[in-house]
């Protein structure tokens, strides 16, 4: 027997005592969370309400305090966060199954039982997402070999179907100026929009054979190849099919044509397919330049996270760690052997990438999430095109649970099965969200008993857990997502993404893929119609709470429930207030967005001779912001050389143009456009757009971004703005139909009685 | 034989009814110290019992009431009514508030059983017309506590029928108390069984009332007896009254008048003798008395082959709801019930819950109501529903022109409610309408039809012990199952007293549960082993060794004495300990309920005075109502001192405790987290930082390779 370093003892050479350490080892936390479970029934089944006052409420103290402190954020600690949080959260459910549930009418019963399976579904999505944030993975060492010659050879594939010229341009271009040796790569532009059948069509024949014109232009050009295909197919799957079949590298890269790629995207990526044999897939985060609509309405009081940080920066490697990093369509690197092995992008469901690489992981192979964002996209830009979006995410992962269900699929390991059932599951959230919306007004407005619980059960079971849910979602999320905005989140999405979940459900083969339409713009500022809907929710909570006035008089004995929906109605009003003021469309009338970062740049005037440093305020494609102290103001449309430095060392100096200057202090704001050129171009590409350090260090501004609060109250006047804009519509709507009524009944008053005389 | 008895029947016949007085305050027959009588007429009273053994010969009675000094003479009134009908009537007088009255009661007005002895007033005030018919100033005072009842009686022969014992005998309308005794053949644990059995049956007979039991050898005069035995021991005593018993093939019973000394007789008590060949027959005999519930036989014996009990479900018991069962009024004594006029008095509905429910707070036991109201009331007109004293729901009578409600539901919070005696009260505040003048009342009333249901929910049982509370509320835990059924009863020295005691506890469980304890035994060895529950009487000394080791007061030599120093606002108590060597006092009695050393979640309860006559005593104080609201958690002192007017009762919560539920289902090691909460949240915690560190330990490797990017499927 030796003494281990860690002060364990082993018996050296004995496979069978290694092989029961390790069993141990496996068995050990489940026997140990039995007795946990044990524990907890224990007080469900015995314990007074005091106690369990003190249980449930000991239990959140220690979260609190846990989470105050950086040293409980990593593990073992986080471990015991997670568990106090899930023995908060069991308690509470098996006391909601065991002691909560009462017949007392069928259509008692019926609206009981709707709440209940919401709240089924929210425990289930609460444990899965404890689970899967059990330990994220980060900092993967960097492992690629010195050696080129041992460098794949790479096919990068660039999707488009109807997005601008432009577009496809900048993205073609960033992937030219990648790291990586010129004769193992090639890139292709995958034309959907330039189809055979398209050209041949009257209708869209024309666009199409400009289109198709244009794109083999810039290909030639950039010295890029260019495909198209006979017809479109099994949508963007098929288009990368075809490419597949096309081209011959071993890995094969894809950015959707709004996705630029940092210079060093494969210098980061590769390394880990000739680490793993096995490797399938190294998927990459989404980085987007510009504010989604909801964001854009509190960008003027705080600097809301991305509402997809929460799945880039969280989740993601979360699900990295279990083996369960899924291909997310773009800005992924994929090994081209085991793609093939599966006859290619899978194209049976509308989310073909989540498709594809649930298929190979049930094939045995694996994935990795590189958590460094390396390309820069644009998210939808106004809230069709956001609803657009994510009624295709939510149809397309139903169609997955109904088609693949994760959870008897075989060959996954039972990890990646759950990871891959919480993704696919987690989009009937509309369902919960919407029952509870109503479950409180059930109550209050027809007297439907839901909920049998007292006050007193409330405050010691349900509460600790309600507000224990809000801390590990800060827990896990706080870095990427506000309090209370996924909330707002999913309130804004539910009522739009239920009747399309539930349509998958009644025929899963029905939705078909629309691509979202990018780089729109807004002329004015406006509510969005779709807002009306909260109006119609803010109505119903606001009779609720009067009917809960008036029960408060009336029955007595029903007090502690009355309070309690009456709270949660509250709640519910202050949440549709809230998706009310977030559905504002902000004014957009640029193209390319201003990326604000604060940089050192040179900046040389011909007319004062003065070359002097000077600090970006923003950047984009056609020019930048700067604050610099200079002798003199600047004249308006005065030139300058602007020389910016780049991450590899070398420098780029771009000719410019002042647009505005601005006097802030001491120092002069100006805004200048670049005077691009055929050279310069691909240089200003490069700079804005080459540099992954910089959306790190955007990523990391916006994980300590504060204003929470200032951003919620926000929302909250937008809300009220909202509602009384859309309340007046909808008077002036009845009014109107009221009076059309009102004159119809007239003029055939009227005419019957001319007919009379 | 024959002659004998002949002779019996001669002498009985000869001898002359026994006559007898008794006077009584008015509050000993009533819940309440006083009446008071309210608005413009109002009629409250108590229940006079008269036994059936008795025959009243004269009746006599002091009222003192105190009246309105607002009352009209001319129109305000006090009728004195005997069952109805008045037998005299007094003016209230402004003039005269505070008054006594002596009335002579004709006795012919009172017959066997409840005699309601009632007070209706009329109460106008000095303001005519129309006026407000329960002004508060129109009220009259009954002081019950300084009224008195005197009444002169006969006792009758007793019937020399065994249907006697159903009601002539045991009869619960018998005051102020019920005296039995019992004559044993022996000491052994078999004969205390068999006289514990009958004794139950005694006072479940006697109903509430109370009822002392003494022991001895031989019939004690003035009081019925029975004797329990072997026909050898029983016909040995019955020779001295020159009786026989008939032949028997079983267990036999036979009814005899009381024999007296010098073979005289004594025909208004009875001689019963539950015997038969063998201690079996015996033990058949007894169960068979204790079971006999209707007017049958009418024979002077019988011989019993077999006695069959019925399925007894556990926690079944006397008005006892079982959960998930829908009661209606009419089960629960509320039969269908006209309300009327302006201050009709409300009804209530008594039942128990088993003593160790443990209440859920969110359920609700649901009323479905079906009444009717007239036509005419003032629309703010209710009927109040009133739960353990706390107002849950007024429904409103609103219409004028009356209604009928069918199903009417309402929910009422189960937390209302507690283990042990519920009362859900149905009150009424009916008001005529304000523009009627003069008032109608005719018209004001409510009908609750017996078709009105009561379901209540299912409740878990689990409470945490000791209490000694819930003895005293329905005999918990010995009366788990209803005929006490695992449970037993010991008594380390079986004097004539110590037994008598055992008898009267058993007689008061038999009374609070409403099941004779057939289940039940008495033991005269240590009963060590025991998986049951177990009630020891007797001097603390003579405890087996395992029990005192458990007992949280121990007296005798180095004894360890806690006394409680602060307590808390659970109730609990910080203990200060004392080693000493002392005794209790000779009128000082001891009560302790602590666990069993021989199975968890079972309770030990031992009533303990250091003499037999003590114990007696404080048996027998323990039968009073005061006494027992005063007996709660784990220890409890009663001092029986002379000096005090009343006993003295000092109760304590016990510094240990566990816990106790249905059957055995629950475990040592639940019972010990349950009553060492520290224990359960430390445990918690540990579990919680293992099952941490477990999960850290079993992810580590694989993390790894998972971020040196080998395999992970093979990895670790």
């Amino acid at each position: 027997m030796a003494r281990t370093g860690r002060g364990g003892f082993l018996l050296a050479g004995n496979p069978e005592w290694v092989r029961a350490q390790r069993m141990a080892l496996h068995y050990l936390p489940l026997l140990l969370a039995f007795a946990v479970l044990y524990l907890l029934n224990l007080s469900l089944e015995f314990f007074d309400e005091s106690r369990h006052y003190v249980l449930g409420w000991g239990c959140f103290a220690i979260l609190v305090l846990m989470f105050k402190f950086n040293l409980f954020k990593r593990p073992p600690w986080r471990f015991v966060f997670i568990i106090l949080s899930a023995f908060l959260a069991l308690r509470y459910f098996v006391w909601r199954t065991t002691v909560s549930l009462v017949y007392t009418g069928l259509w008692d019963f019926i609206a009981m039982t709707a709440l209940y399976l919401a709240e089924v579904y929210s425990m289930i999505i609460h444990l899965l997402g404890m689970f899967v944030n059990l330990w994220p993975m980060r900092n993967r060492p960097a492992l690629l070999p010195t050696d080129t010659a041992l460098y794949p050879t790479i096919d990068v594939l660039i999707p488009t179907y109807n997005e601008f010229h432009e577009l496809v341009r900048v993205t073609a271009i960033a992937a030219t100026q990648m790291d990586y040796p010129r004769d193992k790569i090639r890139i292709y532009i995958c034309d959907d929009g330039g189809t055979v059948s398209k050209r041949r069509d009257p209708v869209t024949g024309a666009e199409a054979w400009e289109r198709h014109y244009r794109l083999r232009r810039l290909a030639q050009d950039l010295g890029i190849h260019y495909l198209t295909r006979e017809s479109n197919r099994s949508a963007k799957a098929g288009n990368i099919n075809h490419a597949l079949n096309h081209t011959s590298g071993d890995l094969v890269v894809v950015f959707d044509c709004d996705h630029v790629p940092t210079r060093d995207f494969l210098s980061r990526t590769v390394e880990y397919f000739i680490a793993d044999p096995k490797l399938f897939l190294v998927q990459t985060p989404h980085f987007f330049v510009n504010p989604s609509p909801v964001e854009a309405n509190v960008s003027a009081t705080g600097n809301p996270s991305a509402e997809s940080d929460l799945f880039y920066r969280e989740i993601h490697r979360s699900l990295d760690f279990w083996n369960a990093s899924y291909f997310c369509g773009s800005a992924a690197v994929l090994r081209r052997t085991h793609i093939m092995q599966a006859g290619g992008l899978c194209g049976s469901t509308i989310t073909e990438d989540a498709e594809t690489a649930l298929k190979l992981h049930s094939a045995g192979y694996n994935s990795t999430y590189m958590d460094m964002p390396m390309v820069c996209g644009l998210a939808p830009d106004n809230y069709d095109s956001y609803v657009l979006q994510r009624t295709r995410w939510a149809q397309g992962m139903t169609q997955l649970l109904v088609t693949q269900n994760p959870l008897t699929m075989p060959g996954l390991t039972p990890q990646q099965r759950l990871c891959y059932f919480n993704s696919c599951f987690f989009w009937l959230f509309g369902f919960a969200r919407i029952m509870f919306y109503v479950a409180p007004a059930l109550f209050l407005l027809f007297g439907l008993k839901i909920y049998h619980v007292s006050l007193g059960q409330i405050l010691a079971i349900a509460l600790p857990y309600v507000l224990s849910t809000f801390f590990i979602m800060d827990y896990f999320y706080g870095r990427t997502r506000q309090p209370l905005f996924s909330e707002i989140y999913e309130s804004i999405q539910a009522v739009f993404l239920l009747p399309a979940v539930i349509s998958v459900l009644l025929n899963p083969a029905r939705p078909s893929f629309k691509v979202t339409p990018k780089g729109q713009t807004q002329e004015a500022e406006a509510l969005n119609a779709r807002a009306m809907i909260f109006l119609c929710i803010i109505i119903i909570c606001l009779l609720s709470l009067a009917a809960a006035v008036l029960r408060w008089i009336d029955f007595p004995a029903q007090r502690d429930t009355i309070l309690v929906t009456g709270v949660w109605c509250f709640y519910n009003m202050f949440l549709a207030l809230t998706a009310l003021g977030a559905f504002w469309e902000r004014r957009q009338i640029r193209n390319s967005y201003r990326i604000h970062v604060q940089e050192r740049v040179r900046l040389f005037f011909p007319r004062l001779k003065l070359e002097i440093e000077g600090m970006t305020t923003d950047i984009a494609l056609f020019g930048i912001g700067f604050a610099v102290h200079l002798p003199h103001p600047p004249h308006d449309k005065e030139r300058l050389f602007i020389t910016v430095p780049l991450p590899d060392g070398t420098e780029y100096t771009f000719h410019a143009q002042v647009q505005r200057i601005h006097r802030e202090g001491g120092k002069y704001a100006c805004g200048v456009r670049f005077l691009l050129n055929e050279e310069s171009y691909p240089q200003a590409v490069a700079f804005v757009y080459g540099n992954s350090a910089r959306w790190l260090k955007i990523w990391t501004q916006k994980a300590n971004s504060p204003g929470t609060l200032r951003m919620l109250r926000k929302f909250f006047t937008l809300g009220l703005k909202g509602a009384m804009v859309s309340g007046t519509l909808l008077g002036r709507n009845i009014c109107a139909v009221t009076k059309l009524g009102y004159r119809m009944a007239t003029s055939s008053w009227k005419t019957r009685a001319e007919a009379a005389l | 034989m024959s002659l004998r008895l002949l002779a019996a029947l001669l002498l009985m016949a000869s001898f002359s009814a026994s006559a007898a007085n008794i006077s009584i305050t008015l509050d000993k027959l009533s819940p309440f110290p006083a009446l008071t009588l309210t608005c413009d007429r109002d009629e409250q009273g108590v229940d006079v019992p008269i036994p059936d053994r008795w025959t009243v010969t004269r009746v006599s009675a002091e009222i003192h009431y105190t009246a309105s000094l607002a009352l009209e003479g001319d129109s305000s009134q006090i009728v004195f009514l005997i069952n109805g009908t008045p037998f005299a009537l007094t003016r209230l007088e402004a003039t005269t508030p505070d008054m006594r009255v002596k009335l002579n009661i004709p006795a012919q007005y009172f017959r066997d059983g409840y005699n309601r002895f009632s007070f209706a007033v009329t109460q106008a005030t000095k303001t005519k017309g129309c006026e407000a018919p329960c002004a508060p100033d129109k009220f009259t005072h009954i002081n019950l506590a300084d009224s008195t009842l005197d009444m002169d009686y006969e006792e009758k022969p007793v019937p020399l029928e065994l249907s006697s014992i159903a009601g002539f005998l045991f009869d619960p309308k018998m005051f102020p108390e019920g005296r039995v005794n019992l004559i044993t053949e022996d000491q052994s644990a078999q004969s205390l069984t068999q006289a514990g059995i009958v004794a139950s049956g005694i006072a479940r007979r006697y109903d509430y009332r109370k009822v002392i039991f003494s022991v001895g050898s031989r019939p004690r005069p003035g009081m019925d007896n029975v004797v329990i035995g072997r026909s050898e021991f029983v016909q040995s005593l019955l020779d001295a009254g020159a009786m026989t018993l008939g032949s028997s093939s079983g267990g036999y019973l036979k009814i005899f008048p009381l024999p007296m000394a010098a073979g005289e007789i004594d025909p208004a008590h009875a001689l019963i003798a539950v015997t038969g060949q063998t201690q079996d027959h015996v033990k058949l005999a007894a169960e068979t008395f204790a079971n006999l519930s209707l007017g049958f036989p009418g024979s002077q014996e019988l011989d019993a082959f077999a006695f069959q009990i019925p399925d007894i479900p556990v926690y079944a018991g006397r008005e006892v709801l079982e959960a998930s069962k829908t009661y209606d009024f009419k089960t629960l004594n509320f039969p269908t019930t006209t309300f009327q006029g302006v201050n009709p008095t409300g009804k209530a509905i008594t039942f128990r819950l088993p003593a160790d429910f443990l209440i859920k707070q969110n359920l609700a036991a649901k009323l479905e109501l079906n009444f009717s109201y007239g036509a005419g009331a003032r629309n703010d007109s209710a009927l109040n529903i009133v739960v353990n004293d706390t107002a849950v729901r007024a429904i409103r009578l609103g219409d004028q022109d009356g209604g009928f409600f069918k199903d009417y539901e309402v929910d009422i919070p189960t937390f209302l409610f507690k283990p042990g005696r519920n009362v859900i009260e149905l009150g009424l505040e009916l008001h005529p309408s304000a523009e009627a003048c003069p008032l109608l009342t005719g018209n004001l009333f409510v009908t609750m039809f017996e078709t009105s249901t009561l379901t209540f929910p299912d409740m878990p049982h689990f409470v945490e012990m000791p209490k000694l509370e819930l003895f005293m509320l329905n005999g918990f835990p010995f009366t788990r199952w209803p005929d006490g059924f695992e449970s037993l009863v010991y008594l380390p020295e079986a004097s004539p007293q110590a037994v008598a005691a055992a008898l009267n506890l058993i007689g008061l469980m038999t009374q609070k549960n409403g099941f004779p304890l057939m289940g039940l035994r008495v033991v005269d060895k240590p009963p060590s082993g025991w998986k049951g529950d177990m009630l020891v009487l007797g001097r603390p000394a003579l405890l087996p060794a395992e029990l005192r080791r458990n007992s949280p007061l121990a007296t005798g030599k180095g004894a360890n004495v806690p006394y409680p120093i602060v307590r808390d606002w659970e109730g609990s108590y910080t203990f200060a300990h004392s080693n000493q060597t002392s005794q209790l006092g000779i009128h000082q009695g001891l009560i302790l309920e602590f666990e069993s050393p021989y199975e968890p979640g079972r309770s030990v309860m031992l009533i303990g005075a250091e003499n037999p006559q003590t114990l007696f005593n404080i048996s027998t104080a323990l039968l009073e109502p005061e006494i027992q609201g005063q007996i709660m958690g784990g220890t409890a002192i009663i001092d029986l001192g002379p000096q005090f007017a009343k006993p003295r009762i000092s109760s304590i919560r016990a510094e240990r405790s566990y816990t106790t539920g249905k059957g055995k289902d629950i475990s040592v090691l639940e019972s010990f987290l349950y009553t060492h909460p520290g224990a359960y949240f430390g445990l918690l915690a540990a579990l919680v930082l293992a099952l941490a560190w477990s999960i850290y330990f079993a992810l580590h490797r694989y993390r790894m390779s998972r971020k040196l990017g080998r395999d992970a499927t093979t990895a670790g």
